[in-house]
């Protein structure tokens, strides 16, 4: 059974897709340094939401309706539709035991869906294992559609617990980058519709062709020295997609800036063989938005296989990994049909997802 | 099908209906580290463990009294678990350890992710096939069922269950095989589940 | 300077959970990280630098000033007499 994707939003700092997609090409960077955040009053970078009143349930409902716009409204009532969630954290307001059924709670009732949302907590492979957890249950015929929304806002919590592992940059962060220095925190919204009914699509949508997960079975907090379960996942991946390395025409990479994920990606594509495949991250613009992550920077794919424009690495200008990547560097007209798309988390979980246009 | 399973509830684990191991209130080590103990388990790792990743550690290892799991390739076994309040408990001592003893401690705030226990445990057995963890608002099998039919096409066997802490240990592990006659069947779940 | 030696172990066995281990256990010059040491990871080397700011208010600046500092109990040991003074 086919899988298609599309009618992507975003809400994030920097705006909607298109005009983080726009902002991206014009070279506009989408984190600022914040003075005073840190735990001892330390200034680092984000890309945080400035002046907003919304609460995490009021993001979540606006995403989930600006997503169902470019879809088919009726089905967000439907039996035959699930919302799945991806969050790290959840909204923390309403208690850590509640942090995250408290807001599924509450959208369920608010946008009156019939069955309560799927909540998948898997660190920073959330956004993509929630897709994927999405295209493996509609074909196995358990709905129709599914709405898959990530979400995670920027709280001291985090903060301070990444500023724990000295993972943070006081400077806009450089994936790939010789001089990288570590993460920069975003927030953010994100939502994309899967479905197994192309028509139901207002605007162009995709295919979904495979999606696995894979383990470092490493430690719970450092990656693979040698890329295992990243390599494991997209081996899987494309296996499950009928694919092979040279099928691919762009990877969107985790790319988080620190010194061993970097490492880590690159070491995983080369041993794939595909480190001549044009590869960006998309966390040198909005920053790492953890749970929200995989589905921006899917939805960040979409845009630019619409538009057919491979867009820079935000961040990037000297290589800093011991094997190569073929980072792009510039904003560059090509045709992307194929698009792998990689995220790694704690826990050593990678997870990876292909899309195809639909021909 | 599903061949092994594991209650934690309160103070007693069954193992496949059977007890296995009853908490010794008169013992100060709390019923973990008792299990740990009789278990006879010697990896001092478990000691950094939060109390999410110790429960699902522990019912794994009780299941692996039953079965071989040395029949399986290092990427065949699939985990899912799921409770309905993450890692809630260690949410609050992270925040314990900035708010009033005013040092992060980043040894907490890495178990700040409900999925770490997947983690503990595919590094325990040296485990690289797929894993993941949801939050539910309740045990639900069907759910699980579910998972299960969906990995049949990627995976031979699952260790899938329910790690609900709050209020009390309310824990649930079933092993489950692929096998020709009923791929991954976990009708029986529900009746397991249900037993303490 | 050796109770403080002591003291730090006692610190470490509590700070990073070695439940099974006892002050005795831990040798003045055993190494504390690698193959050879008491087993400890990357994760246990920030929070040797939570445990010098909880229980000695001296601040390292990062993991890198940690790999000197934190070789063994004696390395520790001098650096925290050479910072009190």
């Amino acid at each position: 059974m086919k899988v298609y994707l599309g009618a992507e939003s975003i809400i994030s700092p920097s705006g909607n897709a298109e005009e983080c997609f726009d902002k991206i090409k014009e070279g506009i960077v989408g984190v600022k340094n914040y003075a005073g955040r840190g735990f001892n009053k330390e200034s680092f970078c984000l890309s945080s939401f400035e002046h907003h009143n919304f609460s995490f349930t009021q993001l979540l409902k606006d995403i989930i309706l600006q997503s169902v716009k470019c879809f088919d409204e009726k089905v967000l009532t439907s039996d035959k539709t699930l919302l799945i969630i991806s969050s790290t954290k959840g909204d923390l307001s309403k208690g850590y035991a509640q942090a995250l059924t408290a807001p599924a709670t509450a959208i369920q009732k608010d946008l009156q869906l019939k069955h309560f949302p799927l909540i998948i907590s898997n660190a920073c492979a959330s956004g993509v294992m929630a897709i994927n957890a999405a295209a493996h249950l509609l074909q196995k015929k358990k709905y129709e559609h599914i709405i898959v929304a990530g979400i995670d806002l920027i709280s001291d919590f985090i903060l301070y617990g990444f500023q724990s592992l000295y993972a943070l940059s006081n400077e806009a962060s450089k994936p790939f980058d010789k001089d990288r220095k570590g993460i920069n925190l975003g927030e953010g919204a994100a939502a994309i519709v899967v479905s197994t009914q192309s028509s139901a699509f207002k605007n162009e949508c995709y295919r979904w062709l495979g999606g696995c997960t894979a383990g470092d079975a490493n430690h719970i907090s450092g990656p693979s020295r040698t890329g295992e379960g990243l390599y494991r996942s997209v081996i899987a991946t494309l296996k499950e997609s009928g694919l092979t390395n040279s099928d691919i025409d762009f990877v969107s990479a985790h790319g988080t800036a620190t010194l061993f994920n970097d490492e880590m990606e690159a070491i995983a594509m080369n041993r794939l063989n595909m480190q001549h495949i044009p590869l960006n991250s998309f966390k040198g613009f909005f920053g790492h938005t953890l749970g929200a992550a995989g589905i921006i920077e899917t939805a960040m794919c979409i845009q630019s296989m619409k538009k057919n424009v491979l867009l820079r690495s935000v961040g990037y200008d000297d290589c800093g990994t011991s094997v190569p990547l073929h980072i792009i560097e510039k904003n560059t007209p090509e045709k992307i049909n194929t698009v792998l798309k990689t995220a790694s988390g704690f826990g050593g979980c990678n997870a990876s997802l292909i899309i195809q246009k639909n021909s | 099908m599903m061949t092994t399973w594991c209650r934690w509830k309160s103070d007693k684990v069954l193992l496949n209906g059977e007890l296995f191991f009853q908490c010794d209130k008169n013992n100060t080590e709390d019923m973990a580290l008792q299990l740990y103990r009789f278990l006879k388990i010697d990896y001092p790792k478990f000691h950094k463990m939060d109390s999410l990743s110790k429960t699902g550690f522990l019912l794994t290892e009780i299941i692996k009294t039953r079965v071989d799991i040395s029949r399986f390739a290092d990427d065949e076994i699939a985990m899912v678990f799921a409770n309905n309040h993450s890692c809630s408990e260690t949410d609050v001592k992270f925040e314990h350890s900035y708010l009033e003893d005013k040092t992060p401690s980043p040894a907490l705030f890495v178990y700040t992710l409900p999925n770490i226990v997947t983690g503990e445990i595919s590094i325990r057995n040296k485990w690289y096939g797929e894993s993941s963890v949801y939050i539910l608002p309740a045990f639900d099998a069907g759910f699980f069922e579910n998972q299960a039919e969906i990995l049949q096409a990627h995976t031979k066997a699952l260790m899938a269950g329910w790690l609900q802490l709050l209020p009390e240990t309310d824990a649930f592990i079933y092993f489950a095989e692929k096998t020709a006659e009923e791929p991954f069947s976990t009708k029986k779940i529900l009746q397991a589940y249900h037993s303490l | 300077m050796e109770n403080l030696k002591e003291e730090l172990k006692k610190q470490i066995i509590e700070q990073l959970n070695l439940e099974d281990k006892k002050p005795s256990d831990i040798a003045d010059d055993a190494p504390l990280f690698g193959d050879n040491g008491i087993g400890l990871d990357s994760i246990d080397a920030l929070e040797l630098i939570v445990l010098l700011d909880k229980h000695y208010h001296i601040k390292l600046s990062n993991p890198e000033e940690g790999k000197k500092v934190f070789q063994s109990i004696n390395s520790m040991a001098d650096y925290i007499n050479q910072t009190k003074k």
